[in-house]
């Protein structure tokens, strides 16, 4: 059972089809609109992914910028926020394509992930700290099917894998999370 | 374990804090990337209807320059003056021996016909361009005519 969270991450909501058909004619009011509706919920996808503010914030450059080019032919036939949380959650894997992250390994080391920056056991529980301990894959395979709803099939074709392989990395990263934040609870 | 997951999923998709909002002044650089773009955009657009522009003029040009070149090759032969070139070198051969054969005669004739259509087309004040192929048919039928003389036995006085 898949859980989308749709209404805290912001995608579910709307834009009023007067703002799209400015948006489509060009105006650039309208994209201020549209930014100021979905330009937090592109950052923290991007930021849950990638793991970092900078890389996050040029995702979603890159991704207004193509959303402003293509517009034109967002003809409605799915939400527009999915349409731009697709177009995120692409721009996110191509940029860890193009940092090489994404290459062949073993499930054990796409989870595991030493971060420089690893927080002590002791401190409370921070949700960027725990998701910088897992791998870009691990971390991105998590954040798209735990809170944006992707499928293992959808994760498989984004990632060019098998839907068992999106699987092994999910299980896996969940319990490597669990325990973490288990251990947080207990040292405080 | 479900439960723990879903503890999970609500840490992890908790509401955002400061720290997970993106700068503030990252739309106006989005809006500055964007007037950027399009100013290069326009900026190849006009390179590039410039480059066309150059292209075809210079392709007029050469088209132009190569018609000119052909006609003025056509043109530059004056059959006029070598029509009468061909004239005083037949006045300057001996009279032949025998009687003009009959296509000789037939040369002169036309000769003859096209000397009156020179004159017409003189008096009527036409233009070079309908006088010049009239010149080019006698310069064509002296030639002829000189051809055919230069190979007739010729009487000579003793």
């Amino acid at each position: 059972m898949n859980r989308a969270y749709q209404s805290t991450t912001g995608f579910a909501q709307e834009i009023e089809a007067m703002v799209l058909a400015r948006a489509q004619r060009g105006d650039m009011q309208a994209f201020s609109r549209i930014y100021e509706r979905f330009g937090s919920v592109c950052f923290q996808l991007a930021l849950r992914i990638l793991g970092q503010r900078q890389q996050a914030e040029d995702i979603v450059q890159e991704v207004f910028l193509k959303m402003i080019d293509t517009i034109g032919s967002y003809r409605g036939d799915a939400p527009f926020g999915a349409w731009l949380k697709r177009m995120t959650a692409n721009a996110c894997i191509d940029q860890l394509r193009r940092q090489r992250h994404l290459g062949e390994a073993n499930a054990d080391e796409l989870v595991a992930h030493t971060a420089s920056s690893d927080p002590d056991a002791s401190s409370a529980i921070d949700v960027a700290s725990l998701l910088a301990r897992l791998s870009p894959r691990a971390r991105a395979i998590v954040t798209l099917h735990e809170l944006e709803g992707y499928t293992h099939a959808e994760l498989a074709s984004l990632f060019g894998q098998s839907e068992s392989y999106s699987k092994s990395i999910l299980a896996r990263a969940l319990k490597r999370l669990n325990a973490r934040a288990d251990a947080s609870r207990v040292n405080s | 374990m479900n439960e723990e997951i879903s503890s999970l999923r609500d840490m992890i998709g908790g509401a955002p804090t400061v720290a997970d909002l993106p700068s503030p002044d990252l739309w106006s650089r989005i809006a500055v990337a964007h007037a950027q773009r399009v100013r290069r955009r326009r900026n190849v657009r006009i390179a590039g209807a410039a480059l066309v522009s150059v292209f075809g003029i210079c392709a007029l040009l050469m088209l132009s320059s190569w018609h000119g070149l052909t006609q003025d090759a056509t043109a530059s032969v004056d059959w006029q003056a070598r029509a009468q070139a061909l004239e005083l070198q037949l006045d300057g051969l001996p009279m032949p021996y025998l009687s003009q054969s009959p296509s000789a005669m037939r040369t002169v004739s036309e000769i003859s016909r096209i000397d009156s259509s020179l004159q017409a087309a003189y008096d009527g004040g036409a233009s070079r361009d309908s006088i010049l192929p009239l010149w080019k048919r006698r310069s064509q039928l002296l030639s002829a005519l000189l051809a055919e003389r230069l190979q007739q036995p010729v009487m000579t006085d003793i």
